[in-house]
């Protein structure tokens, strides 16, 4: 396309109106530019707090920016209430060491040996009396404490399945980030490129300076800040050489091929129908 | 029509068991739910060893003279064989001979009596002693019987727990 034929419906225009114009997709640019700059901050804070909820994370979020996002808040909150069930749960367990189910079969079986009477050489002495006496009231007091701290293990299967569920609505919701992502980039597309040729056409005429384009955003740069993963071409292109595509190119000398020794002896072996090679 | 004949230990499957008496049931257990057991105080258990106790008590007298006699009986029997070996080596000076099996299986059948009595005379002198241990326990005295209990209660670790501590402990100082 000649520059004639690019700038023809500008021609017929003022100076005035086409500034006009490249003011008014300036600005829509950079509206654009904005939202997209917003949309990958909430990717990033859903990735974060969905990295969180699974331990990846160590450190929670910081959600500042989104507080009107009453279902990463609860996830946080569940994840919380989670971790602090579980701990409760395995002070629990590392303090009674013996689980609820155990207690109960040794229990009945110590309360059989003490209580039933058997032949006089099966039954228990007094020094096994005694220990398994002790030991059942022990473990009396042990289901006891199970049984007084139920709550904790129904409270942690609730917590957990909640969470679950709040982070599968987390990354449904993420699903619809990205169509508003791609939706923003096909808007920004073609008023870029309309923005581009109105700057060419005002350069062109003589004494105008027009304002640059704002900067666009590196795709790369939103997407490592979103939490997400480059392709190895991505990684390649920001690298200015050596990227780990290009290593096909790189002819290496091929391997000199080590000399065969000749062998003196006739080696002594089977040779199940094969040839002798130094034969 | 002729009935089928029972035949081979698969029919006796499908046929109400009778007759098939356990030897518990002369003996039966307390009867006492999980539910119970968890609730069991420290003073009907020990009622119920006692009471066990004393049944063993009542028992073991006749048990004990059960196992003198039949220890006497196997002490002559050993006895009588070992003097007809001993005439028969004079005699015949064979060692295979027949009386030598007869000392040989009498003297076993003594071993075991002996070791039966004693198990009866230990079983009655542990009887003695815990039946007064345990009278002692009904008036109260079980605390320290209830240490690691008392322990747990309190929100300590049980002693399954120390024990597996000790455990890792020393693994890990080896």
């Amino acid at each position: 396309m000649t520059e004639a034929a690019l700038f023809s419906d500008l021609k017929a225009l003022e100076l005035d109106e086409v500034e006009r114009r490249y003011e008014d997709i300036l600005e829509q640019v950079r509206h654009h530019e904005q939202e997209r700059k917003a949309i990958y901050a909430q990717k990033k804070a859903r990735s974060d707090v969905i990295k969180f909820a699974v331990n990846k994370l160590e450190e929670p979020p910081n959600l500042a920016d989104l507080e009107g996002d009453d279902q990463l808040v609860e996830a946080l909150r569940l994840k919380a209430e989670f971790d602090a069930l579980l701990h409760t749960r395995d002070e629990l367990v590392t303090r009674l060491a013996v689980p609820r189910h155990r207690l109960v079969q040794a229990m009945e079986e110590f309360h059989h040996r003490l209580t039933v009477a058997t032949h006089y050489s099966e039954s228990p002495s007094l020094a096994n009396e005694m220990d398994m006496f002790s030991r059942f009231f022990e473990m009396q007091a042990m289901v006891k404490q199970y049984d007084e701290q139920r709550h904790v293990f129904a409270d942690l299967e609730r917590t957990r399945a909640a969470l679950l569920e709040t982070v599968k609505a987390i990354n449904r919701e993420d699903r619809k980030f990205t169509q508003h992502l791609n939706k923003n980039l096909e808007t920004l597309r073609p008023l870029r490129r309309e923005a581009g040729r109105l700057r060419a056409y005002l350069a062109s005429l003589p004494g105008n300076n027009p304002k640059p384009l704002p900067e666009q955003i590196e795709e790369f740069t939103l997407r490592l800040a979103a939490g997400n993963s480059l392709s190895l071409e991505e990684f390649s292109a920001m690298l200015q050489h050596g990227g780990l595509t290009g290593l096909d190119e790189v002819e290496l000398p091929a391997p000199k091929a080590k000399p065969r020794r000749k062998t003196t002896q006739r080696r002594a072996e089977p040779m199940r129908g094969r040839r002798r090679r130094d034969a | 029509m002729k009935p089928r004949e029972f035949r081979g230990s698969s029919l006796s499957r499908q046929m109400a068991r009778h007759g098939v008496v356990s030897f518990t049931l002369k003996n039966p257990a307390e009867s006492m739910a999980s539910e119970d057991i968890l609730n069991a105080a420290p003073e009907a258990v020990v009622r119920a060893i006692l009471r066990r106790r004393e049944r063993l008590a009542k028992e073991l007298p006749q048990a004990l003279q059960q196992r003198h006699e039949e220890n006497d009986r196997a002490y002559a029997l050993t006895k009588q064989a070992k003097q007809d070996h001993e005439a028969s080596l004079q005699d015949k000076g064979d060692d295979n001979d027949p009386s030598a099996a007869v000392y040989a299986e009498n003297e076993a059948f003594r071993r075991r009596t002996v070791s039966r009595l004693w198990t009866a005379k230990h079983a009655s002198a542990d009887t003695v002693e815990a039946l007064a241990f345990w009278k002692e326990m009904t008036e109260g005295g079980w605390g320290h019987l209830l240490e690691d209990a008392k322990r747990v209660e309190a929100g300590g670790p049980s002693s399954y727990a120390l024990k597996k501590r000790t455990t890792i402990d020393t693994e890990e100082s080896v």
